[in-house]
């Protein structure tokens, strides 16, 4: 178990891809000495939740959902629209690069190379759609059920702007997003011919499995701390709407 | 030929970090359940129950094992920590122990022999992954973008046994999405990639 007394550069030695989790958070390296609970001042982190972030990603029989659920919406979504901007801005944009770039992979076989590349731009494409539904209409909706439900207010205008949208929508939307992920792992590794160039292949395989990780550990936060949040507080406003 | 599935009950972090460790590593592992509730074990459909007995007395332990054993075809694996402990149970309250106290490769034959002599022959080498002719039919429907119910009208065969075929086609491709299955399909000659739907 990961404590506000761990120094930070033992947590980066115990399982370097934090340091993408901790970029989410706005911190970079140049640690020296310091613990996770001078770093979290210094940033002015909540503290709680980034253990609570840290302590789930590291271990995947640990999940303290009562606790995570205590955090207000706001850190959480900021959290996720973060960890949405880093797909798209990096870890996507990385992968093109090798799969659909002109440096990028290559097949004796100018078939094999539009197929991978296509496959690929119909999940990229998924992806954004997505992820964009999120950002722009699941987590707005979120914030302003949290607003409902802190301050009593009416539910009125979140109707007007939602009409008869609830969280439950969501989780039937959560779609083949990893499926298409894990297609993709399979096609390079199992059935297209090696490449000219089969570095780049590996390289492009690290990436995807990263991927894979990283997306199943954010899913496990919207799927088991975000959704049942919402739709408890969805619960108790709609209650208190009927009285 | 399908996946084996198992239920685990315990309460120890030890036991079930250790065992999900072990059991990944099998071939012919699907999945891997667990609980600290031993009432699960009448309710699981798992192909085998690994029990660990000091979740719960001994008169629960044996009654709730009675009331599973008649049914199914689960099998019973209890989780002992020295192999004198085998001795303590009653004769065939579980069909298997397991002893947790040997090395990595110690535990690993144990687990394999008891997965492996115990299934009924359809679910041995889980590993066979040719398509038959008929899936590989299905596959070219599939690719060239048709629905299951247009699949099973032309094939004169049920919705169902349709989708027990995608299921038997994802499992040995390792591919689970349409559009994969395309590509699968383009590049082992199933279809044309002009064709593809």
């Amino acid at each position: 178990m990961i404590h506000e007394n761990t120094k930070m550069v033992d947590l980066i030695h115990r399982n370097y891809v934090l340091i993408t989790v901790f970029s989410r958070f706005g911190i970079s390296l140049g640690f020296g000495d310091k613990t996770i609970q001078q770093v979290c001042e210094e940033k002015n982190i909540n503290i709680r939740f980034f253990l609570e972030i840290i302590n789930s990603f590291l271990d995947h029989d640990y999940f303290p959902q009562e606790q995570l659920k205590s955090f207000p919406i706001k850190l959480i979504v900021d959290y996720l629209t973060i960890t949405h901007q880093y797909y798209l801005g990096k870890t996507i944009p990385e992968i093109e690069e090798i799969i659909s770039g002109e440096k990028g992979i290559c097949y004796e076989n100018k078939e094999h190379n539009y197929l991978l590349n296509n496959f690929f731009q119909e999940y990229k494409k998924e992806l954004i759609t997505h992820i964009t539904r999120e950002d722009e209409l699941v987590f707005p909706y979120a914030l302003q059920v949290e607003e409902c439900f802190l301050q009593h207010k009416s539910t009125d205008t979140l109707f007007e702007k939602y009409g008869n949208y609830s969280i439950g929508h969501y989780l039937q939307a959560h779609d083949n997003i990893e499926e298409k992920l894990f297609d993709l792992k399979n096609i390079i590794i199992k059935y297209l011919p090696p490449p000219k160039n089969p570095e780049l292949c590996y390289q492009v395989i690290v990436l995807l499995f990263n991927l894979e990780k990283d997306m199943n550990d954010h899913s496990r936060i919207e799927e088991k701390v975000f959704v049942p949040k919402v739709s408890m507080m969805e619960k108790v406003i709609l209650n208190k709407n009927k009285k | 030929m399908r996946l084996i599935n198992y239920l685990v009950i315990t309460e120890s972090y030890i036991y079930r970090t250790g065992l999900r460790f072990l059991l990944e590593e099998l071939d012919s592992t699907g999945k891997i359940y667990f609980s600290d509730d031993i009432s699960q074990i009448g309710k699981s459909n798992a192909d085998f129950l690994f029990i660990d007995p000091r979740i719960t007395t001994r008169d629960i332990l044996e009654q709730e094992i009675h009331t599973v054993k008649n049914d199914n075809g689960t099998i019973l694996v209890g989780l002992i920590n020295h192999e004198k402990e085998a001795n303590l149970f009653p004769t065939g309250l579980f069909q298997f122990f397991l002893d947790l106290s040997g090395s990595k490769s110690e535990i690993t034959r144990s687990l394999n022999e008891i997965t492996r002599n115990s299934l009924p022959s359809g679910k041995r080498n889980a590993r066979e992954e040719k398509l038959s002719v008929r899936e590989k039919t299905i596959l070219r429907y599939v690719a060239l973008g048709h629905t299951n119910r247009e699949i099973a009208e032309k094939l004169f065969i049920s919705m169902h046994t349709v989708i027990t075929h995608r299921k038997n086609i994802t499992r040995k491709l390792g591919i689970k999405t349409v559009s994969g299955l395309t590509v699968y399909a383009i590049l082992n000659h199933l279809i044309e990639m002009n064709d593809a739907g």
